[in-house]
Order: structure tokens, then sequence, then C-alpha cells
């Protein structure tokens, strides 16, 4: 922070405004704060690029996003993920196969005595399959939302830093919370309430298919509810919480800004009218990297958790379809636990997406609460 | 064995024991009986062939065969015992086709112990 300050004050002192940004005070700025974190998940993330000159390009927007190669990447990434989860759904899928085609439909059958604790035993085989499919989703899910959490600590704090060190002390003191707010208290609520409520649906509805008379469909429906309704709450709230108190801390810290530049400006004698000119050029170049940082984060984010996101959606849509493909010739038992966990996943699936939301908006937010449009001028 | 040769020996079966369960009840049971075990190991035959086709399929496909076997193992057992059971049955015994019934769930129960042991460890260590 105090190395921070001094490059700052530096380039106060020396005719900055030939420089300002060009790439030495980006690279000085980068080099100076503290961005080790960020460095580390990149390099994790994308080997292939250097950190620093990736930021620079990103805050001097050279660097663009190519949306044809993103999507196409995207849509090999589903269906390797697809063809990943389709190995392991076959696994569970055999024995139901077999059974129905071995012993014929419950009116028309070849086994009578014996049905009953071979269709027990069938599904239990295929719920043990199903359930440490799901676990190691859920599993994914809890590492997602952890690396999501942790990505995010990376960044934030720097950002707050830089915005502190330009003068912005007020967005960033309200924003500090924020960041608190949403790495533990968001992060605790979906990983200690959220993600239990749909193990727990995933469990019930393991429990449910197996007796035709005992149905828990609508508990588990709750259940799942319950999980939704938990994260639209906590999301809903906190966005409101985060965008109401950047907002106010934007306007403080555009007054403050602009008396500094108008005290440069009138009360210091010959090079005030210079100096604040350059005030305003130096926080323009800072502030480019602070967005560049930003974006960078939202890149990084983007990064953690696209395969586990892509992942479970295949898994999703995959558990959806089988379901609907076995009903004619299954029983109803698989079916229903089938279905049941197409639905966790696409919950889990819904989980990832918000934590991911959530994080994405904060960083907009801090991004777009100090532009030099609102700030000095 | 085609479908003919299949339903033929049957017919003769079924012949052979109306003809003769009137003069000698106990010897119709006996052919019967013979004939029921004959068919039945066809079956297994085939059986044993669709097993294998089906593992082999699911093998190329990438799935662990473990699982598969057991499915096979307990359908083959349910098989088994349910044709011990009407054979008992068709033989006037229905108390003996109990008994066969219940030793036949409590051997399925056995067989599927392993998967409930690896059930319980599963929930067991995701509360833990």
């Amino acid at each position: 922070m105090k190395r921070f300050l001094a490059v700052i004050l530096l380039f106060l002192i020396l005719p900055a405004q030939a420089m300002a940004g060009s790439d030495e005070v980006l690279s000085a700025v980068i080099e100076n704060a503290e961005l080790d974190e960020a460095r580390k998940w990149s390099e994790e993330l994308m080997p292939d690029r250097d950190f620093g000159e990736t930021l620079i390009g990103i805050a001097k927007g050279e660097l663009t996003i190519d949306g044809n190669a993103l999507l196409s990447k995207i849509f090999e990434l589903l269906f390797s993920s697809i063809s990943g989860s389709a190995a392991a759904l076959l696994s569970a899928l055999a024995p139901i196969v077999l059974y129905s085609l071995l012993t014929g439909t419950e009116n028309s059958g070849r086994l009578t005595r014996m049905r009953t604790p071979v269709r027990l035993t069938i599904l239990f085989i295929t719920s043990l399959i199903l359930s440490s499919n799901i676990a190691g989703m859920l599993s994914l899910c809890y590492e997602t939302v952890g690396n999501l959490s942790s990505c995010m600590q990376s960044i934030f704090p720097v950002m707050l830093t830089i915005m502190s060190a330009v003068g912005s002390v007020n967005s960033s003191s309200l924003l500090k919370p924020a960041l608190v707010a949403a790495c533990g208290s968001m992060t605790a609520i979906i990983t200690h309430v959220s993600l239990p409520l749909v193990s727990g649906a995933a469990m019930l509805s393991v429990a449910g298919s197996v007796s035709p008379r005992f149905s828990l469909t609508r508990l588990c429906a709750l259940l799942r509810n319950a999980a939704a309704w938990t994260l639209g709450m906590a999301v809903t709230v906190f966005m409101g919480v985060t965008a109401i108190s950047g907002l106010t801390g934007a306007s403080l810290d555009g007054v403050m800004l602009r008396g500094a530049k108008y005290t440069i400006d009138q009360f210091v004698p010959v090079i005030g009218g210079m100096l604040s000119e350059t005030l305003e050029t130096i926080l323009g170049s800072v502030l480019l990297i602070k967005n560049g940082i930003g974006v960078m984060g939202i890149v990084l984010l983007l990064l953690v958790c696209i395969g586990p996101i892509l992942q479970t959606a295949g898994a999703a849509l995959l558990y959806t379809a089988s379901a609907a493909l076995l009903e004619p010739i299954a029983d109803e038992a698989p079916i229903k636990m089938l279905d049941g966990f197409g639905k966790v996943l696409s919950m889990l699936f819904l989980l990832e997406l918000g934590t991911l939301a959530m994080f994405i908006m904060l960083l907009a937010q801090v991004m777009a609460s100090m532009t030099l449009g609102a700030g000095v001028s | 064995m085609s479908a003919f040769q299949v339903c033929g020996f049957a017919l003769a079966a079924v012949i052979l024991c109306t003809i003769t369960r009137e003069h000698s009840p106990s010897f119709a049971l006996l052919v019967s009986f013979s004939c029921g075990a004959i068919l039945f190991m066809l079956f297994a035959s085939e059986y044993l062939n669709i097993a294998g086709w089906f593992s082999s399929v699911m093998k190329s496909a990438g799935v662990k065969g473990e699982h598969i076997a057991l499915t096979l193992k307990v359908i083959g057992s349910a098989y088994i015992v349910e044709f011990a059971a009407e054979s008992c049955e068709e033989a006037g015994l229905p108390l003996l086709a109990s008994k066969v019934t219940l030793a036949g769930k409590a051997l399925l129960i056995s067989l599927s112990l392993p998967v409930i042991a690896s059930m319980i460890s599963l929930i067991t260590e995701k509360m833990a």
C-alpha cells in the first residue's frame, strides 16, 4: 500500500502527462499493486499467457474477446463433459435396462414370486451408482464455490487499494464490507444452507423412489425450492445493499476529487493548472488499471467455474433426457429417481451460476463506481 | 436350438404327461420335471450368451463390469429359485415352494450386501 502510494506520488512529480497511459506507467502500477495471488490464479488458469501483458492489453483495450471462438470452446467443453458423464450414467442405467429386458413388465412378468426382491436389489445397485455420481457433483459444486470465493479474494482487495490510493476512500471503505459479505457470508449461506438443502433433496429422491406407496416427491421439491429461495433472497439483498452503498460512496468521492482538483488549480501558483491536469491524467491511467484488473478478475472467475458449470449442466441435461427415454421400458421407481437427480443437478447448476453472477456484478459495480466522468472533471 | 425344436420338445412332453398321468401320476410328474429341467438348461445357456454379450458391449462403452455382473447374477438366481419353487408347487408342495422362495430372498439379500455396505459408507463419508 505504501509502495503503491509512493509510485503514484512519483508520477505526480515526474512530467507524467507525457507518460500517462503509456506502458511504463501501467506496468509500474501493476508491479507495485499486490497482485501475487491474482497472478497465481492466472498462471494456473491461463498458463500460456503472461499475467502483466494480458492485464496491460485489457487495460488499453487491445485484447478483445473473440465471441465465436469463445462460443465454440464452450460447446466443445459442454459436449466433452456430457460424454464424460454419459459413461457414468450408462453404468447406472445398464442394470435398469437389463432388469426390464429380462424380467418383463409388471403385468406380463416372467418372475412372479421373486419379482419384488429382484426389483429392490436392482434399484439398490442403480441408486448406489447414481448417488456416487451425485455426490461427486455435489463436492464439485462445493469446490467451485470455494474456488470462486478465493479467486475473488485475490482480485477485489487490489481494486479497493487502487481506489483508495487515487482518492475513492469512501467508495472503498463502503465496498470493503461488501467483499467480506460476498466472500464470507454469501459463500457461507450457499455452502452451509443451500448446498445441504440440495443434498438433502438428492437423498430424499433416492428414499422416495424405493416404494411406490411411500412418495417423497413434494418434500424433495420443498427442499429444492428452499435452496432456490435462500440463494435468490441472499443475492437480491446483497446486490441491493452493495449497489446503494457503492452509489453513495461514488458521489461522495466525486465531490472530494473535484475539490482537490480545484484547490490545486487555484491555490498552487504558476504551475497549479498543469498539476491539476497531471492529477487527472494519473488518475485516468490508474483507473484504467483498476478496470483492467476488474476485467481480468471477471475473466479469471469465468475460467474458474466454466468447466464445473458446464459439467453440471451437461449432467442435468443427460439425467433428464435419460429419464424421458427410459420411461416406456423401465419401472416407475428408477425413472423417478433419475428425474429427481436431474432436478437436483439443475439446482446445483443454478447455485454455481448464482454465485458467479453475484461476484461478477460486484466486480462490475466496483469498475463502474469510480470513473473519470463521475469522479473528477 | 431353434424355436421349433423347443416347441416340439415341449409338446411331446405335454402329450407324454397327459397319456401317462391316468396310469401313473408319479411318472407323469417325473416326465414334466425332466422336460422342465431340460428347457431351463436351454434357457440358461441362452441367458449366459445374452449376459456375455451385454457385459462385453458395456465394457467397450467404458462401464465398470462389477455392477453388471451383480445384476446378471441377481436376475439369474431369481430365475433358478423361481423354477424350483414352481416345480415344488406343481408337485403339490406349496409349503416347500414358499420355503424355496424364502431361501431365494435371503440369497438375494446376501448378494446385495456389498452394495448396501458401499451405500452406507458413501452416506457416512458425505455426512462426515
